[in-house]
């Protein structure tokens, strides 16, 4: 296999009266395009995050100096005893926080997952200087038979740690980045060193960073705030400060969480009550939040220790949330189909299909083989059990996005397509097409009735868009010609970057195969 | 990782031979049930939940209260036998009646059954995360109700309700309590001698958190209360602080606490509270009120 080009994984566009440009994040790096000229105007690249795990003095000096050259450690040091203070010891960290999706793993693979790295309890990935050490330790138990078993364990369990060689540093990739409008500011979450920035957006200078508490799912404005979702279940929210005091330390504020693994959240207003009186009623704000364990949570906002109701219905994890023009909900996640919901009420009002059109759209092979792909690219996917009914391909949403309030845009992990929803004239939702896509689609940004999305292709366009309008629909080249390097992906980190942008089936329950059980 | 908490294959048979003969009115021993004391509440069991209280059956665990519901996707036959099968009491009007009072984390279930005849007309529910306590207390109730009902069939004295108002589920409180409950539905909730996760680490996997008080709250009716108890003096003061901090509790009054006919109960008759009392430690009891909505 040839190098392979890495796709987009996140998109903005980012607008300016002078000169508007779309920001595409490649692994650790941002890149500023002109959307008129089509030359990169700013380069920001993620600093290296901290090395994970307790510093050990008797580790092997080897692989930490190698480490610390790499890439001038002056964030690391930074960074890292604020994460410690915040969290107690990352090994173990890393553990809770992704907890829901690795504790039901299969044996761990590749060991390059950004949740397992930091775990892998089993003896096959460990250097042969553990297993001695292991063995070691298991002798010397067998002669303290006075100890109770549990002491014996946690001997072991000392031993294990002791000889572990840290983890190979992974790559600080770019989560998520969004324009604050009016503000030429851009926020952009990293999450290996789940960090949350503020960039000027003419520049991508920093001018404001927080370390998080837990690696990011998904951020989102409200008009003083950025609201931080994460992995662990929480939302944090953070004060954008206003520009004289952006040198000013600020904290973020616990504002509700989910036992569950957290995926998305938005906000919503319910509109506003006119009383019989004459007086209107305030507008409500809400924080709306979805989990893994099939959750929408509608939460008041600011008072969120009072939550509102919740949307109950989807049977699989829901990954997305969209608010629309008309204060519908739209939800998806690892079901056949959209909900399309009153949220206020709680009240599902239309499933919407996904899985007929993608019947239609690639055939049974096609289908197959795609699916094939995917398992391929992440190797923990479910294994298919026997005597278990052959799915053609698993549906996960990774993107919702309304286009001008006319329709929604629906992209799924793995299909080469923008799937398009028209509202009817009842406003319920009905398929109404797709735009081709050169690849699968990595990333979906809308900015008036253009979409521009990436997509994983080595033929085809690392960026297109599309104007959407009536009938067929091409996307085109957003590069218009224009060279743009990107980069590239090393044979041997082939696997490592399919596990980073192939993320959300892996939300499924039962991955693997196995569960926790007794 | 074999999970079987047997290491011991004579007695695993004995557990399983034990299990699986006819327990008509036998209480189970818990020599049968053995299980580690904790469970990982972040990761996934399998668990069976409804996906919305509307969906829940609650006739398997409450079967005098409530007729079967027949799922949407069940064809019709499978379900005619069952669907007529379970009349235990013919006096109560079914599906009247929601579930009041939960205990989470009820353990080997002696809080439910001391509860069961002090409120006999209140359903109650405990939730348990381990497969075998489940199992445990379950076959406790089936045995309970049937020597309840051959009492009453020979005309002797029962106790009221007759175990029929307590019911047991599996399930993981901390993630999925609105698919079992709507809002405002419960009046009471008990979390009695919860696992202390002493390090700092594991405390969003203790049961009170300041994230999960808004839940609870959400299931609660205003003036509902929350009872708790333990005895690691820590996770006292740990519990009472978050519940003091949280907006919609308010701490019960001394003497309203100690009147309390379940705090007394809580403190005797739990299975934890009496293995303390035998330990002779202390137990440490906080009460709290939920109050009105905010407008």
């Amino acid at each position: 296999m040839t190098s392979r080009r890495h796709p987009v994984q996140a998109i903005a566009y980012a607008p300016s009266d002078s000169s508007p440009r779309l920001l595409v994040a490649i692994a650790e790096t941002v890149y500023a395009i002109s959307t008129t000229t089509h030359e990169t105007v700013a380069i920001w690249k993620a600093p290296p995050a901290p090395v994970q795990g307790k510093p050990q003095p008797q580790a092997p000096d080897a692989v930490i100096a190698g480490k610390a050259e790499e890439g001038g450690d002056a964030a690391t040091e930074e960074t890292l005893p604020a994460d410690e203070a915040t969290t107690a010891p990352p090994t173990t960290e890393g553990n809770t926080e992704s907890t829901d999706v690795v504790m039901a793993d299969s044996p761990p693979s590749v060991g390059s997952s950004a949740g397992k790295r930091k775990r892998s309890p089993s003896a096959t990935l460990n250097p042969p200087a553990e297993a001695t050490g292991s063995v070691d330790a298991d002798a010397e138990s067998k002669k303290l038979d006075k100890m109770t078993r549990n002491q014996k364990k946690s001997q072991k369990k000392k031993a294990k740690n002791a000889a572990k060689p840290l983890p190979p540093p992974q790559p600080n990739y770019i989560g998520q980045l969004v324009p604050l409008e009016g503000r030429n500011l851009i926020a952009i979450t990293t999450l290996e060193d789940k960090t949350l920035r503020l960039h000027n957006s003419e520049t991508l200078e920093v001018v404001k960073e927080w370390v998080l508490h837990k690696r990011p799912s998904e951020i989102t404005l409200t008009p003083a705030t950025i609201l931080v979702g994460d992995k662990f279940g929480d939302v944090f929210s953070y004060k954008i400060p206003p520009p004289l005091e952006l040198e000013e330390p600020s904290e973020g504020k616990l504002l509700l969480g989910h036992v569950s693994l957290l995926t998305t959240l938005t906000t919503a207003t319910s509109p506003q009550q006119i009383a019989q009186n004459g007086d209107s009623g305030d507008a409500k704000k809400y924080i709306i939040t979805a989990d893994r364990d099939e959750h929408i949570r509608i939460t008041n906002y600011p008072l969120t220790h009072v939550i509102h109701g919740f949307c109950l219905g989807h049977t699989a994890f829901v990954n997305r949330l969209l608010i629309t023009k008309d204060n519908f909900l739209v939800s998806g996640g690892g079901d056949d189909w959209l909900g399309l919901w009153d949220w206020k009420a709680g009240k599902l009002l239309q499933r919407v299909d996904i899985r007929a059109p993608i019947d239609a759209m690639l055939s049974h092979e096609e289908g197959k083989a795609l699916t094939e792909k995917l398992r391929g690219y992440n190797k923990k996917r479910k294994r298919r059990e026997e005597g278990e009914a052959e799915v053609d391909i698993t549906i996960a949403v990774t993107e919702i996005l309304e286009v001008d309030g006319r329709e929604v845009i629906v992209v799924l992990e793995g299909i080469p397509a923008l799937l398009r929803y028209k509202y009817t004239t009842e406003g319920k939702l009905e398929y109404s097409g797709s735009i081709k896509a050169a690849g699968s689609v990595t990333s979906v940004a809308v900015y008036g009735s253009r979409v521009y999305f990436g997509a994983d292709s080595d033929e085809g366009t690392l960026a297109s868009y599309a104007d959407i309008t009536e009938g067929e629909i091409t996307a085109k080249d957003f590069f218009d010609g224009k060279p743009f390097e990107g980069q590239l992906i090393e044979e041997s980190g082939v696997d490592a970057v399919n596990e980073r942008l192939y993320t959300v089936e892996a939300f499924r329950k039962g991955f693997g195969g196995f569960m926790e059980d007794d | 990782m074999a999970s079987s908490p047997a290491a011991n294959p004579v007695k695993r048979q004995k557990r399983i031979d034990f299990r699986k003969t006819e327990q008509q009115e036998v209480l189970p021993q818990k020599r049968f049930y053995r299980q580690r004391a904790h469970a990982n509440p972040f990761s996934d069991h399998r668990l069976d939940y409804p996906i919305s209280p509307q969906d829940m059956d609650w006739s398997d665990y409450f079967p005098a209260y409530f007729s079967k519901k027949r799922k949407l996707d069940d064809t019709a036959d499978s379900h005619e036998e069952t669907v007529a099968e379970t009349r235990t009491t013919s006096d109560v009007q079914l599906d009247t009646k929601k579930v009041e009072i939960a205990d989470i984390g009820c353990g080997f279930g002696g809080l439910l059954i001391s509860l069961a005849p002090t409120f006999p007309e209140t359903l109650i529910l405990g939730m348990e995360i381990r497969m075998q306590v489940t199992a445990y207390v379950q076959d406790r109730i089936t045995a309970l109700r049937n020597q309840s009902l051959t009492k009453k069939d020979e005309g002797q004295d029962v106790i009221p309700g007759g175990y029929q108002n307590i019911g047991i589920i599996r399930g993981n409180a901390m993630k999925f309590l609105p698919n079992f409950f709507e809002k405002h539905q419960l009046s009471k909730m008990f979390f009695c001698f919860p696992d202390p996760h002493f390090k700092a680490r594991k405390h969003k996997a203790r049961i009170i958190s300041r994230t999960l008080l808004a839940e609870y709250a959400y299931i609660l009716r205003p003036g509902g209360i929350i009872y708790t108890i333990t005895d690691v003096e820590d996770l006292h003061l740990w519990m009472a602080k978050h519940l003091d901090d949280h907006p919609m509790f308010e701490r019960l009054p001394e003497e309203e606490q100690e009147e309390d006919v379940c705090v007394k109960i809580m403190r005797t008759d739990t299975e934890e509270g009496k293995k303390v009392a035998r330990n002779q430690g202390s137990k440490w009891v906080a009460c709290f009120r939920r109050i009105e909505d905010p407008v």
